[in-house]
């Protein structure tokens, strides 16, 4: 049965501009979000370096509240919690950087891999990625760091920081896989491609000046959101004994540490987990802005 | 104080159904009509006719109230509608007017029925709605046999997809006249069919207003339909009407250059093998529009006066209304 | 039943594939099922044998002596070729026994996850409750209102809560239920309705990241089925707002909604792990995290099995579900 919607041309393209509200300003959300990011990053930088306390320090009373001499409080040893928080966010912001990025290039070279060669090989990567896929991230990746160990080191970085990079790049390269096979798959069948081929130019030209550029513009628009999912997982795996291991400075390790006194000491916890949601959101108005950027071009 | 009413009754009573004067609707700051008259008789089927992006569904959308629902809005004119200002109209007085008065079957009316629903439920809920003192399964067969449906009882159990697109046309057409409305707006009622089915509905949609004499907009861009089943016209280009008048007149005594171009530019109109004209350029879009005549860019008898002045709609003797500037010289060639 | 397409107006939608059987698309996806299945079993089987050393040695320590390192050996089935050991690694697998536990008095593995899944359960399945009713409360709302002030804050809304890590809003909640006592703070019943006690904070704990997902697809799908022609024709039928919503966009906006709910069953199981630690409930993370502190290995990998079967059972049969439900893919009776 052949359906045919002859919808009237001139209501399709006037329909456009009653949309939805904040893709029709992805630059200001971009603007925020990068701003906000940009600050967090900033911060993390610099505090550590200027602030009058470091971030192993026991510089105070334990289980001091926020106050002009320790904006967020002090925690349950005494040290301070703000210094700690943003000496912390070096460690998430970096694990977020590195995982994500490696997990792009591994996925996506896989995925194309996958695309252009034989049955055999696209249906062992692709069949490996789905079932990477099927696994619940979180059981998987605590797996992962069991097997690796939290105490394995190396050129005196925290604890726990390799097995926890090896469980998310482990895990989280099936979804670029994916996504950088079905581009290429897609571009393979459109015009543009064939005319290319029909006209004569090689194979690495098409794939230099085609495939690269979408698969890349693809694979980056989901590495913004695969961030929020990294800085989730890097934080929450303090809480189930996994990631990185205390008293390293990092969002987990440092609202675990306030977990237990909670009820009294709502600071250590909170405050932290506000700059780690801060960055999400942050992180999240990007992502909504490139979608809404280069999301008409993917479909 | 009595007799200026008498006489405004007497004119309502003796004016057409529908009476549109000076429309015009904006879209953000682009006019998207501008200059839309047309009127119908009680009982008579008029032909809109214009190509695609001249404003035939707009004006469509105007007189069932759907222009907010496209963030459009009326800026000037009126539309009377059995002696009611339909644009001063909300949306309360709207939902008691829809389908009671006006129906409107939309444009792709194969898409137009919800996939989710088997046909006689959603003629049930539109029968409970509009004529709530019928038997709804009586009146739902009884309506679809006015369609002339085939296998009316076994019809209602089924889901639109399992239809063919007559049939789909001919339930959407059912469920537009389940309230006896006055006015039916057909939106392109044959476009998505076979040729063979477009006749059919064609049919259907002369042989209902015989029965039921409600009167009737077709909107279309085939002079061929129009043809068949209209008793007048509205010649629609670039958001206004050009021109207006009974059906064969217009037809056979064309007054604006752009209907003589749409009646050259038919397939029937080839003769001899002579080869089938077409019109050089494209309509104007939305923001596009030139200043003074419309028409005058694409138009063979251009003058410069005709870059000046917006022609409007005016009867010539022994003519119908149209909207050029040349009509009178332009008619005796 | 082929419906042509006419020359003008543009066709915007491309004809649909012709769909296939149902019975053979259901026989595709158990056939996808079975394949990721096994890839799952031998990612699961690699998780102990891909670690670098003698995983025997790294539980046992390094001061362990042969005889226990050969028993323990014995007792993982790492005897042998790699080959023979996913044989029976596999035969156990498809007769149900995953091994015991290395330590909880070596109970089967089994009866150390099953139990723990069924809490997991209860959770996800108070969490979708409320996580549907929420989402499709606020989705709805939002997709429906022209306003841009209501859409505004429910996106907005709908961010914070999606990009709030789902253990931080668990020990908002805890302060919560801490400061007032209007739930234990953490643990499980004695019973299935002593149990809910203790359920539902956690589940609105998982439920900020689920019922986003939903509201967002919600609004979306909302969005897209207002713009269908079939809601523009019942608008013109003169149906009432709510009925419009009600009983035309709900319904064909729900099936995609629900289908997300198979589909996230990964990301809440993983998000239960974490809820789970938070609130001390005794669920399939729980045990995960005991067996990962304690080195034991067929407990971790039990679990990991269970829930990734799980998950893809779950998927498919949403998938399966989704086939079934829509009667557009349903066999013509």
């Amino acid at each position: 049965m052949t359906a045919v919607a002859g919808a009237s041309p001139e209501f399709r393209r006037l329909r456009i501009p009653t949309g939805r509200v904040a893709a029709k300003r992805p630059g200001l959300a971009a603007t925020v979000g990068g701003c906000l990011l940009a600050l967090i990053a900033l911060a993390c930088i610099f505090v550590p370096i200027f602030w009058h306390y470091s971030a192993e320090a026991i510089v105070a009373p334990a289980l001091q509240g926020p106050s002009l001499a320790h904006p967020f409080g002090t925690d349950t040893v005494g040290r301070d919690v703000f210094v700690r928080t943003f000496a912390g966010g070096r460690v998430d912001l970096a694990v977020i950087a590195i995982a994500v990025l490696v997990s792009a290039a591994i996925g996506s070279l896989l995925g194309v891999v996958a695309a252009s060669s034989g049955r055999w090989v696209d249906a062992v990567v692709m069949r490996t990625a789905d079932a990477i896929i099927a696994f619940p991230f979180m059981v998987l990746v605590l797996a992962i760091v069991l097997l690796v160990g939290t105490e394995a080191t190396v050129w005196s970085l925290p604890p726990g920081l390799i097995s926890l990079l090896a469980a998310i790049i482990v895990t989280d390269w099936a979804v670029y896989a994916r996504l950088a096979r079905g581009q290429t798959l897609s571009l393979r069948q459109r015009d543009f491609v064939t005319a290319a081929r029909v006209l004569g130019f090689s194979s690495s030209r098409i794939v230099v000046r085609h495939l690269l550029p979408n698969v890349v513009s693809a694979v980056g628009a989901y590495m913004v959101t695969d961030a929020i999912l990294a800085v989730v997982t890097t934080a929450s795996l303090p809480f189930l004994g996994a990631g990185i291991q205390p008293p390293a400075p990092e969002w987990g390790v440092i609202m675990y540490g306030g977990a237990t006194v909670l009820q009294t000491a709502w600071w250590i916890t909170l405050l932290p987990g506000a700059v780690l949601a801060a960055t999400a959101i942050a992180l999240s108005l990007l992502a909504d802005a490139v979608l809404a950027k280069i999301g008409g071009a993917l479909r | 104080m009595t007799a200026p009413l008498l006489a405004d009754l007497r004119r309502a009573r003796s004016s057409a159904l529908l009476e549109v004067r000076d429309l015009s609707v904006r879209i953000g700051h682009h006019d998207v009509l501008s200059g839309v008259d047309l009127s119908v008789g009680a009982g008579r089927c008029l032909g809109l006719v214009g190509e695609t992006g001249s404003g035939k569904t707009l004006t469509c959308r105007a007189l069932i109230g759907l222009l907010p629902r496209i963030g459009a809005e009326v800026m000037r004119g009126s539309i009377t509608f059995d002696g009611r200002d339909l644009v001063s109209f909300r949306q309360r007085d709207w939902n008691r007017l829809r389908g009671r008065e006006i129906a409107f079957v939309p444009q792709s009316s194969l898409t137009g029925l919800d996939p989710v629903m088997t046909v006689g439920r959603q003629l049930a809920e539109t029968i409970r709605l509009l004529d709530p003192e019928s038997e709804v399964r009586t009146r739902a067969v009884e309506l679809l046999d006015m369609v002339e449906m085939p296998n009316p009882q076994q019809t209602l159990t089924r889901y639109p997809h399992q239809l063919s697109g007559g049939m789909r046309q001919r339930a959407m057409i059912a469920l537009a006249i389940v309230g006896r409305p006055k006015l039916l707006l057909a939106d392109e009622p044959t476009t998505a069919l076979d040729v063979t089915v477009q006749r059919a509905i064609l049919e259907l949609l002369s042989s209902l207003r015989q029965a039921t004499h409600m009167s009737m907009i077709i909107v279309t861009h085939d002079l061929g339909v129009v043809e068949t089943v209209t008793d007048d016209i509205a010649i629609m280009y670039a958001g206004s009407t050009i021109e207006t008048g009974a059906t064969n007149d217009v037809l056979s005594r064309p007054q604006h250059p752009y209907t003589r171009a749409l009646l050259d530019a038919r397939p029937s109109a080839r003769a001899g093998g002579a080869r089938l004209t077409t019109i050089p350029g494209q309509p104007p879009g939305p923001g596009e529009w030139a200043d003074g005549c419309r028409y005058a860019p694409r138009c063979p008898f251009v003058q410069d006066r005709c870059h000046e002045h917006v022609p409007q709609l005016t009867a010539i003797p022994d003519g119908h209304p149209a909207a050029c500037l040349r009509q009178e010289e332009l008619v005796h060639d | 039943m082929a419906v042509q397409a006419a020359p003008a107006p543009p066709v915007t939608q491309r004809p649909r594939r012709r769909r296939r059987g149902v019975i053979a698309q259901v026989g595709v996806r158990l056939g996808q099922m079975v394949v990721v299945t096994f890839a799952v079993v031998v990612i699961t089987f690699l998780l102990v044998h891909l670690v670098p050393g003698d995983p025997a040695r790294s539980i046992l320590g390094q001061r362990a002596t042969p005889e226990a390192i050969a028993e323990l050996h014995k007792q993982l089935h790492l005897n042998g070729s790699i080959l023979t050991q996913f044989w029976t690694f596999l035969q156990h697998a498809l007769t149900g026994d995953l091994g015991s536990s290395l330590v909880a008095g070596s109970l089967p593995v089994t009866s150390v996850v099953f139990p723990a899944l069924r809490v997991t359960l209860a959770v996800i399945g108070c969490t979708a409750v409320i996580s549907v009713a929420a989402g499709l409360a606020m989705g709805v709302t939002s997709g429906v209102s022209r306003s841009g002030v209501v859409d505004s804050g429910l996106r907005a809304i709908m961010m914070v809560l999606l990009a709030t890590p789902p253990f931080l809003i668990g020990f908002l909640l805890l302060l919560f239920a801490l400061q007032t006592g209007a739930a234990p703070a953490g643990g499980w019943g004695t019973g299935a309705l002593d149990d809910v006690r203790y359920l539902w904070l956690p589940s609105i704990a998982l439920s900020a990241y689920l019922a986003p997902v939903i509201a967002r697809a919600a609004r979306q799908s909302v969005q897209e089925t207002l713009g269908q022609d079939f809601v523009e024709a019942a608008i013109s039928r003169g149906l009432p707002t709510r009925t419009l919503v009600f009983r035309h966009v709900i319904p064909n906006s729900l099936l995609p909604v629900i289908s997300l709910l198979g589909y996230n069953m990964g990301a809440l199981i993983g998000g239960a792990v974490i809820i789970e630690a938070v609130f001390n409930l005794p669920g399939i993370g729980s045990a995960l995290v005991s067996a990962v502190s304690a080195r034991d290995y067929p407990v971790v990998q039990g679990a990991a099995l269970v829930t990734a079967v799980l998950v893809i059972l779950v998927n498919s049969l949403s998938d399966v579900a989704y086939q079934l439900a829509d009667p557009r893919t349903r066999v013509q009776s």
